[in-house]
């Protein structure tokens, strides 16, 4: 019993220590791609809403990301969408009738 | 072949002006190629026929039998096309929001779904890009630029290295030889469009597109590469003031052939993303592709140069000296800023829509934004959607149900 849990033990210790070097090697490209979630959703809410004239849900339902995220306000007087997800906030605004939508 | 180079050499020279020289260039060292197959080709001869009108202020309608044309069958395309199905947040199968077909210069048939209608633009993700050709054959035309340039020229983050040998042409055709990952889903960590549009690159995404290291010489590799049509547009950019840039697409080109409702972002450094957004109507798409059917003249005037239109058919020569992963097999054949559905024997390519004429070309965006411009059948097809589930719309078969429309 007490052999399977130190096996069981090495076995998640590596798992951790694998999952960690994978990170730490690749840890420029996570951190470039952590905005990910929050500069596309905005854009994409921002774009459907203001641009396309989508219904917030349908916009929502078009803006889905596989990625997280956590609060998504959209400010209808100002034209902006602010999108906070895996960390990171970004905010794409509104800029006219020719113009659309920028992620500032 | 000597004729031919004769033909346009004297075609050339009777246009004079300096700024056919460039594409004179672009079009002798297209005809050289040739002796490789393919490469240097172009299957364009636009429609011999004189308009009745044109569709700058909207579409005429003409019912499908008036033209020859079967409204039932074209019935079964509505079916293939605007059957959805499953619950709407899963986005599964066909998703078609609007489609226009468009036939001897007559629209006879649209239809729209998805909360889409006539006047509500869409977004056209990739077909943007030939919106960055049109703007490169209207500067060309003005003598802004030749397409034998180097892009340093217009670019100084470019004026270093090997850099140097970037020119306009490798930009338009894609053979710039410049590091790319283009992938949405698939490897979204390693790839430079997301990285581009939404991350490291999204303020001033030419300069990302600049920073790129090469992973092959200048014009020897063919790579679709979302990144050169904004370096192009920055570029652009670079050749007049920024209130003129601003104006620029809508006082050269959408107003001018009617594309009224037209919306095209920009990043934050103030420059047209050229490989992404574009926004339009699928009617206002389909004077697009109307443009460029019609050999790129308006109205009788002509807007994009003398054979502009034969230049972003002609194969890349790059395209031809590049061994196509798996994924590209699958994938149309390239010109310059337009797809091309010619196919390649010596490449072992048959037409990626077989039952589709040769001489079709098409700007194709992601999620299936789509304008096919077929010359010899005299007809443009400008379809928006948001079909995901790629595999599940059998384009050839779409296409094959349209031309069956079209009587004997």
């Amino acid at each position: 019993m007490k052999k399977i849990l130190k096996i069981a033990l090495i076995l998640l210790l590596v798992v951790i220590v694998g999952i960690g070097a994978w990170v730490a090697a690749n840890w420029k490209d996570i951190s470039a791609f952590l905005p990910m979630a929050s500069g596309a959703y905005a854009k994409f809410m921002c774009s459907s809403i203001f641009v396309e004239g989508k219904t917030e849900e349908a916009a929502r339902n078009w803006s889905l990301l596989s990625l997280p995220v956590s609060s998504c306000e959209i400010d209808y007087k100002n034209k902006t969408v602010t999108v906070k997800g895996l960390g990171r906030e970004n905010t794409a605004r509104y800029k006219g009738a020719r113009f659309g939508c920028t992620v500032e | 072949m000597k004729n031919t180079r004769f033909a346009r050499t004297a075609l050339v020279i009777a246009a004079g002006a300096m700024l056919a020289t460039g594409l004179h260039i672009t079009l002798a060292d297209a005809a050289k190629d040739s002796k490789a197959g393919d490469g240097g080709k172009s299957l364009f001869a636009p429609p011999k026929v004189a308009r009745d009108y044109w569709p700058t202020k909207d579409w005429k309608v003409k019912k499908p039998e008036e033209l020859g044309m079967s409204s039932a069958k074209l019935k079964a395309v509505e079916d293939y096309a605007f059957t959805r199905v499953g619950p709407e947040a899963e986005r599964r199968g066909i998703r078609t929001d609007g489609l226009v077909i468009i036939k001897n210069g007559y629209l006879v048939y649209e239809k729209y779904a998805g909360g889409f209608d006539k006047d509500r633009v869409h977004l056209t993700w990739s077909v943007s890009k030939s919106f960055t050709n049109a703007l490169y054959g209207i500067a060309a035309k003005e003598g802004r630029l030749k397409i034998a340039d180097p892009a340093f020229k217009y670019y100084k983050a470019l004026d270093r290295g090997d850099h140097r040998k970037i020119t306009i042409d490798h930009l338009l055709r894609m053979s710039s030889g410049l590091y790319s990952n283009e992938t949405y889903e698939a490897s979204p960590l390693k790839s430079t469009v997301n990285a581009m549009l939404f991350t490291t690159g999204h303020k001033d995404m030419a300069a990302y597109a600049a920073s790129q290291d090469f992973e092959a010489p200048p014009g020897e590799k063919w790579e679709y590469a979302s990144p050169t049509p904004n370096l192009l547009m920055a570029m652009l950019k670079n050749t007049m003031s920024a209130a003129e840039y601003d104006r620029y697409p809508w006082d050269k080109l959408f107003n001018v052939i009617g594309m009224k409702n037209a919306v095209w972002e920009r990043d934050a450094a103030g420059t047209f993303v050229g490989s992404s957004y574009v926004f339009a109507t699928p009617r206002d798409m389909a004077k697009f592709g109307y443009l460029f059917l019609n050999d790129g003249t308006w109205e009788g005037k002509r807007i994009l140069p003398e054979g502009w239109v034969r230049y972003s058919t002609t194969l890349a020569p790059g395209y031809l000296k590049t061994k196509l992963d798996a994924e590209d097999r699958k994938d149309a054949n390239y010109g310059a800023l337009w797809w091309l559905n010619m196919g390649v024997p010596e490449m072992d390519l048959p037409p990626v829509y077989p039952d589709a004429p040769r001489d079709m070309f098409m700007a194709l965006g992601h999620w299936s934004q789509m304008i096919f411009v077929i010359p010899s059948l005299d007809m443009v097809i400008a379809y928006t959607g948001d079909t995901r589930e790629k595999s599940s719309f059998d384009r050839n078969r779409f296409l094959k149900m349209i031309i069956d429309s079209i009587g004997k």
